[in-house]
């Protein structure tokens, strides 16, 4: 994996995008289409690639055993690293976002956007269990998706998915934690802490303001 | 003259990067002064700040090391601006009267349109990041302490963003853009989230602490 990294690296810096591309698909063999486009320093490390007719710009790492991407966009500074799958079919992906997995990969870290769905900047998405956003969703910044946790005496490691149905608006700095389902068209406001599963549609908030007396 | 007209932001640029990796203080300045736009008196500046804008003023102020500034108009007048500051897409950027902005904050716009910052006698300390598409305007006595507050862009509302005066904010406190600080003397706690206007002075915190269950 040491080698496939510094091969990635040289090819990444190499000048023009279809010459990355092609030296990607000769020498590491991955299925990248004509209608991609791959930026400066784009870092691809993977045992299965397939990216078709989308866009990743520059200053992407991207780590992971199986790649899928189709007519997606991928904004710059992203880091995604160490994940089982990354499946991202027609979403746009912007810039900032952190996606880690455990050192050890397990196979079930896995992240999958859908279609029309948007994931905006600053993002941090934890990956020891799945994370499953469907079509159509929002996510816009500063938000954390942990998908593990520990109980009091620190002895047992809490692991659970998330998942995100169709037609969710994710607000700003809002904090997901593990085992958490949120309902169709949702809207989860600024600031909350969802900490149980959300089954029926609404506008949840878990912050307000009051003033000490 | 074609190409020097074509290319004159590209060269500036460059020749402010050049004058911004002199050694000594004096002589960046004398460097910096001659660039058109630029005005710096009395005033000391810092290694690597990396400047792309139209028009500078910095009088009677310090500036650190380290910083990037992109913005069109920029005036410090007997303030401070410490190391490693991003400001990004303002077209105006003023700070005032004994002004003090730390190390490792992030002024970010998306939009470079007619968006202003301004403060007056006010304190950021450091890591904060403050990213909106509205204009912000910080009164006397406006203190960001600790670390890691947050002022997140909310697209649903574009007024501007207001705090009166001698207002105190904790550490990690997450504002949405749009919301104005109405009252004077408004003390907001750590780890608050302020979605709303807030119009009377006191103390204001949103989270409290509750025992789930006993062991």
């Amino acid at each position: 994996m040491i080698n496939k990294f510094f091969l990635s690296l040289v090819i990444s810096i190499l000048p023009f995008s279809s010459v990355r591309k092609y030296f990607y698909n000769k020498t590491l063999s991955y299925l990248i289409d004509k209608n991609t486009y791959l930026g400066f320093l784009v870092i691809l490390q993977s045992e299965n690639c397939n990216i078709s007719n989308s866009k990743i710009k520059p200053f992407n790492v991207i780590k992971s055993r199986k790649i899928r991407i189709t007519n997606s966009n991928i904004d710059k500074f992203n880091r995604i690293i160490n994940l089982d799958c990354l499946s991202l079919y027609g979403c746009m992906f912007g810039t900032y976002n952190k996606v880690y997995g455990k050192k050890l990969i397990n196979t079930k870290s896995k992240l999958s956007i859908d279609q029309n769905s948007i994931v905006e900047n600053y993002n941090f998405f934890d990956l020891n269990d799945q994370i499953i956003i469907k079509k159509n969703c929002k996510i816009i910044s500063h938000c954390n998706f942990w998908t593990h946790g520990f109980d009091g005496s620190r002895t047992i490691m809490i692991k659970g998915p998330i998942e995100i149905l169709e037609s969710v608006v994710i607000e700003s700095c809002v904090t997901i934690i593990s085992s958490i389902v949120i309902q169709k068209k949702s809207v989860v406001k600024f600031g909350s802490i969802v900490h149980k599963n959300l089954l029926e549609t609404g506008v949840y908030s878990s912050n307000e303001i009051f003033k000490k007396i | 003259m074609k190409f020097l007209k074509k290319f004159k932001k590209k060269i500036i640029f460059i020749y402010l990067v050049i004058c911004s990796i002199l050694p000594f203080n004096y002589l960046r300045i004398i460097f910096y002064n001659l660039a058109p736009g630029i005005n710096i008196k009395n005033s000391q500046i810092g290694f690597l700040n990396i400047f792309i804008t139209n028009q500078i003023s910095i009088h009677n102020s310090y500036l650190g090391n380290f910083n990037l500034i992109k913005i069109n108009k920029l005036k410090i007048m007997n303030s401070s601006l410490k190391n490693f500051n991003l400001l990004n897409n303002f077209y105006k950027f003023y700070i005032n009267k004994k002004t003090i902005i730390g190390s490792y904050n992030i002024f970010n716009n998306t939009k470079y349109k007619k968006n202003f910052f301004v403060a007056i006698k006010s304190q950021i300390s450091s890591k904060i990041f403050i990213e909106m598409d509205t204009n912000i305007i910080f009164r006397e006595n406006v203190v960001f302490g600790g670390r890691g507050s947050k002022i997140i862009n909310n697209r649903s509302n574009l007024k501007r963003t207001f705090f009166n005066k001698n207002i105190y904010v904790g550490s990690k406190v997450l504002i949405t853009s749009g919301v104005s600080i109405k009252g004077c003397g408004v003390t907001i706690g750590a780890c608050s989230v302020v979605n709303t206007d807030i119009l009377k002075p006191g103390k204001y915190f949103s989270k409290k602490i509750k025992l789930i269950n006993e062991k």
